[in-house]
């Protein structure tokens, strides 16, 4: 596993080379002290993961990950920044799939590391590159999502923009109206939602932005019945995940939405996908779906949590927490069981009959 | 070019507090001539008639009523004064705590950086200690055993095992050479907040004697990560430098300003692979008898001709929302000519860059001492 360091001051790579060094990681780490520098050496040798310091001459952090994410878009990329400025923060949500603040725990460190690099070799696994090599075109990012993320990241924007940009597609608007009065997302008893604007207002922009991701991910759902079906089960399983998890609403319900999102890849549209597994035992499905999100630049907690959520129990750092929520949300709303092995180790069993009510 | 502020960029403040003052000076005045008024009749009042007397009586009342009015009005302007005189205060105290608002996040990362790497460091030498302990204990065993007579090859094995496992030619490069960084990191944390102590602590209203070297020191100190990242900033004193009169926190905001105008000037003009710093250069020197001079100069865009006689104004800014208030320089102006008696000026060009030069009287009354 190839890591690349990059941070204006040597004397923070030279304290995580001596981190390293005292771990039993066996990576092959590079550092660099300028973006320049770890560019020139990227393009003669690609990394697994990125870990950026933000604030450098020239060149900053968001900068050098935005081009990494051009050039090498299945490279994960992390901040690692001592910076607290908000507009900063938000330019590197924007590229970055995870933001670690520093002065960090080195165990913080190296559990983030082996956190990236877990899902790297998942990605790495001989039958995910067969599928990845045999599909002509890999579903792309939702594009009105992206921009509406990018939208929400920027202080200067405001409410009337997000309504202009989700208006600019008719059918996108269409079928935000149709999933906005859905069940799933009104509960069916407060009146009709009758434009973008009073969605925002009515559902908060967290819900918006589901809403749009799902109409855009699923946008095949009007003619393929098996789409069609998971869109269904996948909004079933965001809706329980927000309430199995109330602290982390919107990621848990973002990461419930897309936990299957591996079955959309045109090869692998067929529920006998959902039983085969790569190498290291991981749904295929799970594997593709978690490499998607990667490559969309979601953050990494959601696309770890989509990697593992037919077995959360797998990971090094096994609390309940994201994984955990989308597990059971995704097992109950297919009708299926989850595990109930996992959640008696975390001390979760309690709540399942609960669960179970919702 | 050179060019001077004109009258008209005076401080908007200074305006209406003179006008209020002339204000005042006209009521007295009012009062005043109709006092003698009254007192000329009341002298040249031979020809006593009712009629008279009558007409004296209702002008004194007038007169009081007048005066109850003008006096009431008095006391509004000199309320209006005083509370000018307050928001004035305000407002500098306000600048100055934006700035350190401002400056907050850049010092916190110049704090969180080296706390990073004292921490990695000091978590490798506790492994690597807790390593060589073991290798110690091990090696003890062998001596023990040899001192007993009884020499055991399998503990020089052990040890062997050990030597191998703690990479001791790496340790013995590593541990030195972390204790120096997290030293030199403790040093830099312990430098600027002991910088950051003496840049916001206000100075108890009046003027002392300074080395103006020092509070230079201390706000490039403070203000590092504002122009760290795109210029090399160089300080140049004289060697006779006297000690200067003057307000510490003041000058020193005053400084800040300037710095980061100047680094804000110089980020304009990078370029990659072109130009990717520049340079900021801070100059102290004697001028004449009686002053002192300090420039701040950048090899940044420089200012438009068009502007140049407008920004001392207050609220003055070509910066986007958010970036500045375009208080700096008129603070900067007010500070240097009005509470020290000295000047200010801007010599620029643009695409070459600019230099402000703030020229400040030395101690009037104690003779001149010497900066140590």
């Amino acid at each position: 596993m190839q890591v690349v360091f990059v941070d204006d001051e040597s004397r923070v790579l030279a304290g995580i080379e001596r981190t390293l060094a005292m771990s039993d990681a066996d990576w092959e780490c590079r550092f660099f002290t300028s973006g320049q520098e770890a560019l020139a050496a990227l393009a003669d040798c690609p990394a697994d993961v990125v870990v950026s310091d933000m604030r450098m001459p020239f060149m900053d952090g968001a900068a050098l990950l935005g081009k990494v994410r051009e050039q090498w878009p299945g490279t994960l990329r992390i901040i690692l920044s001592g910076y607290s400025d908000i507009e900063c923060t938000l330019r590197m949500l924007d590229v970055a799939h995870q933001f670690v603040s520093k002065p960090c725990d080195n165990a913080v460190l190296l559990a983030t590391l082996e956190g990236a690099l877990s899902l790297r070799a998942l990605f790495k696994d001989p039958s995910v590159l067969d599928v990845l090599g045999r599909v002509n075109r890999l579903p792309s990012a939702p594009r009105v999502f992206a921009e509406l993320t990018r939208l929400l990241a920027d202080p200067a924007s405001d409410a009337r923009q997000v309504s202009r940009l989700l208006g600019s597609d008719p059918a996108l608007s269409a079928r935000i109206m149709q999933l906005a009065n859905s069940a799933y997302f009104t509960g069916g008893g407060c009146g009709t939602i009758k434009s973008v604007g009073d969605a925002i207002n009515r559902l908060g922009i967290d819900q918006v932005r589901l809403l749009v991701l799902a109409s855009q991910v699923f946008a095949d759902a009007v003619e393929d019945p098996f789409v069609d079906q998971l869109q269904r089960s996948s909004l079933h399983a965001s809706k329980l995940a927000a309430q199995i998890i109330d602290g982390r609403n919107a990621q848990a319900a973002t990461a419930a939405l897309l936990a299957r999102i591996g079955l959309l890849v045109p090869d692998l549209r067929d529920d006998a996908w959902l039983e085969v597994k790569t190498g290291c035992d991981t749904p295929l499905h799970a594997a593709i779906g978690a490499y998607l999100l990667g490559l969309w630049g979601l953050p990494m907690d959601i696309v770890d949590a989509v990697a593992r959520h037919t077995h959360p129990g797998r990971a090094a750092a096994s609390g309940f927490g994201l994984a955990g929520a989308v597990h059971v949300a995704v097992a109950l709303a297919n009708g299926q069981t989850p595990d109930l092995g996992y959640l008696e180790r975390t001390g979760m069993l309690e709540q399942w009959p609960h669960w179970q009510r919702l | 070019m050179t060019i001077s502020p004109a009258p008209d960029a005076l401080p908007a403040d200074a305006l209406p507090a003179a006008e209020y003052e002339r204000k005042l000076h006209a009521r007295d005045k009012t009062i005043e001539v109709l006092k003698k008024r009254i007192q000329q009749q009341a002298d040249g009042g031979a020809t006593s008639s009712f009629a008279l007397l009558e007409q004296n009586l209702s002008l004194g009342k007038v007169i009081a009523l007048k005066t109850e009015e003008v006096e009431h009005e008095r006391q509004e302007l000199e309320k209006a004064l005083t509370d000018l005189r307050q928001a004035q205060s305000q407002l500098l105290q306000a600048q100055k705590m934006e700035s350190i608002g401002q400056l907050a996040a850049g010092i916190a990362h110049e704090i969180n950086t080296p706390t990073q790497y004292v921490a990695d460091n000091i978590g490798f030498v506790d492994m690597a200690s807790s390593s060589l302990m073991t290798l110690l204990d091990k090696t003890l065993k062998v001596v023990e055993a040899a001192r007993a007579g009884q020499p055991s090859d399998g503990l020089v094995a052990e040890v062997d095992a050990a030597v191998k496992k703690t990479k001791l030619d790496y340790l013995r490069r590593q541990i030195p050479e972390a204790l120096a960084q997290s030293k030199e990191g403790l040093e830099h944390v312990a430098r600027i907040v002991s910088a950051m102590k003496e840049f916001s602590h206000p100075s108890n209203g009046g003027k002392e004697l300074l080395d103006i070297r020092e509070v230079i020191n201390t706000t490039v100190t403070v203000a590092r990560s504002e122009w760290k990242y795109v210029a090399e900033l160089e300080t140049r004193y004289a060697d006779d430098l006297p000690q200067v009169s003057c307000l510490r926190d003041m000058i020193g905001q005053v400084i800040l300003n300037l710095v980061v105008n100047a680094a804000h000037a110089v980020a304009d003009t990078l370029q990659s692979g072109v130009r990717e710093k520049g340079k900021i250069r801070i100059m102290v020197k004697r001028a004449g008898e009686q002053h002192i001079a300090i420039s701040v100069a950048d090899d940044g865009s420089g200012i438009p001709e068009a502007i140049r006689g407008r920004i001392f104004d207050p609220f003055f800014t070509t910066k986007p929302v958010g970036k500045g208030t375009g208080q700096g320089l008129a603070i900067a102006y007010s500070t240097v000519v009005d509470k020290h008696g000295g000047e200010i000026r801007c010599d620029s060009e643009v695409g070459r860059g600019t230099c402000f030069t703030i020229r400040l009287p030395l101690s009037a009354d104690n003779g001149e001492v010497p900066c140590r």
